[in-house]
């Protein structure tokens, strides 16, 4: 089979060509609010890359906590603001720059590796080594999170 | 020309052309819409002691009042104002809409029919859920309007309120039955369905579905003695009845998801019966109708809490209980050894 019949070659590029577009405009378009919606779809995106790399369940909460969520915030909390003039600071040269020696960088590191997927993720595997082998890193991130909410929970009844 | 016509039958009963199109697809959603915004008008003019819809085909109690309806909305002029954000003023209804249906792709019919299986499916079927809010807070400030903006916000903070708690009761019923699969844990609940077993989940995720889709009486982002009809205040026609449907729509996706993870799904029916999908998938609609009939009934019954009302049921009662639930499972586990 050609690389171009391959449905999953075929979806890798326009997930990834969805990804590049949807962050070019999360940059340069005039409006926050647009913005953010391109940051969804730049999530959706990136969700899909996650799921032909064969982490579906990584795919599935990039889409619930950084599309769902995290996008719903951020529009939520820039549709109560006034546009602001957005500033361009004259580095356009630099970054253009930057960005061709970060493609170059990356091809030359990345090019051994295959788009194919490793190994198929499966949750219960993944719930199981979580449990046995990194239970000390589960605690502490599960503190850190608890630490947080109560955070939370002081500001919103203002007790400080 | 007869050959052909077997083969297109055989292709629409495929499950992928199935169920996306027929049931639980876009057919019976079709269908569904018309029905229930008849019975809701019926409902609650039975409540208050009025006659409701009546006049178009009197015989059936004017049942097809919502085709006219929908004409009506058809050949209706869409007006755009002049100050609204043109492309996504447009682009939201049908984002909103399709967003709302697209679940519908990940639900079984029977233990043998389905588009799709994952061992994920139920989290896939959360996750599609929880995008549409987007293009509500979206449309809301696409709208240029402060009723709309103000829906827009309300339904941003019903998002906070019930996504937490609902997730949490839906994987409480993951944790019982060992398993994200939609199949499987419908084909678990052949004995005891899971609304007796874990009944503090059952409860949890009905309250928090009707706040999901903006049921009374957590009708706030569309409160229409307040703010018209929130983000929806500058449609019209067609594209009005996009988004009001789409409400709807969410409505009888979480119903079906409800009543294959507390109802037993196409459960009690014998093993049998299971080769054709049609009895089965006509047991879970009947399910899912029944509990999107309480939804429309509860319009009749129940005053509108306000939104900081809604926020504390979302974060103090719901919250706590899901978690409840949770341990209740894990429990049952423990116990039984795996359902």
């Amino acid at each position: 089979m050609s690389l171009w019949s391959n449905p999953i070659t075929m979806i890798f590029l326009l997930s990834s060509t969805l990804s590049i577009i949807a962050a070019i405009f999360i940059v340069y378009h005039k409006s926050i609010v647009y913005s953010a919606f391109f940051l969804s779809m730049l999530g959706v995106g990136n969700a899909i890359l996650f799921a032909l790399l064969g982490f579906p369940i990584i795919s599935l909460f990039h889409l619930s906590v950084y599309v769902g969520a995290a996008v719903t915030f951020i529009l939520f909390s820039v549709a109560m603001l006034k546009e602001a003039p957005s500033v361009e600071p004259p580095i356009k040269a630099l970054a253009v720059l930057s960005v061709i020696i970060l493609t170059i960088i990356l091809i030359k590191v990345l090019s051994p590796f295959s788009a194919e997927p490793s190994f198929f993720l499966n949750y219960r595997e993944l719930t199981s080594l979580l449990v046995t082998k990194y239970w000390f890193a589960l605690i502490v991130a599960a503190m850190a999170l608890m630490t947080a909410l109560i955070g939370a929970i002081t500001i919103a009844r203002r007790e400080v | 020309m007869q050959d052909l016509l077997s083969f297109l039958i055989s292709l629409l009963f495929r499950p992928c052309i199935f169920i996306p199109l027929i049931f639980p697809g876009l057919t019976v959603i079709f269908i569904m819409l018309l029905m229930i915004i008849w019975l809701e008008r019926k409902i609650a003019a039975k409540v208050q002691l009025r006659y409701g819809p009546l006049y178009v085909f009197k015989p059936l109690g004017g049942v097809i009042q919502t085709v006219a309806d929908l004409l009506k909305d058809l050949f209706q002029e869409p007006i755009i104002p002049k100050t609204v954000d043109k492309i996504a003023f447009l682009l939201t209804p049908i984002m909103l809409f399709g967003l709302a249906y697209l679940p519908t792709v990940v639900i079984p019919v029977s233990p043998t029919f389905y588009a799709f299986r994952s061992d994920l499916s139920l989290l896939l079927l959360l996750t599609l859920t929880t995008l549409a809010p987007i293009f509500t807070v979206l449309m809301g400030w696409a709208s240029n309007n402060k009723f709309s903006l103000i829906g827009g916000l309300r339904e941003g903070y019903l998002v906070i309120s019930y996504e937490i708690p609902m997730f949490l009761s839906a994987l409480s019923m993951a944790v019982l039955y060992g398993s994200l699969d939609l199949v499987d844990i419908a084909e678990a609940q052949k004995g005891i369905w899971g609304l007796f077993l874990n009944p503090v989940a059952g409860i949890s995720m009905l309250v928090l579905i009707y706040m999901s889709t903006g049921k009374f009486p957590f009708e706030i982002p569309e409160a229409e003695s307040e703010i018209v009809a929130g983000a929806y205040t500058e449609y019209s026609g067609i594209m009005y009845g996009l988004v009001m449907g789409a409400s709807y729509v969410k409505l009888y996706v979480l119903s079906l998801v409800y009543a294959i993870l507390f109802l037993g799904g196409w459960n009690p029916l014998p093993a049998s019966m299971m080769d054709n999908p049609l009895l089965p998938g006509a047991m879970l609609f009947a399910k899912a109708f029944i509990l999107i009939a309480i939804g429309v009934f509860l319009r009749a019954v129940y005053p509108r809490f306000r939104i900081d009302q809604a926020m504390n049921i979302g974060w103090k009662m719901a919250l706590p209980f899901s978690i409840l639930a949770i341990f209740i499972s894990l429990g049952i586990v423990t116990i039984t050894g795996g359902m």
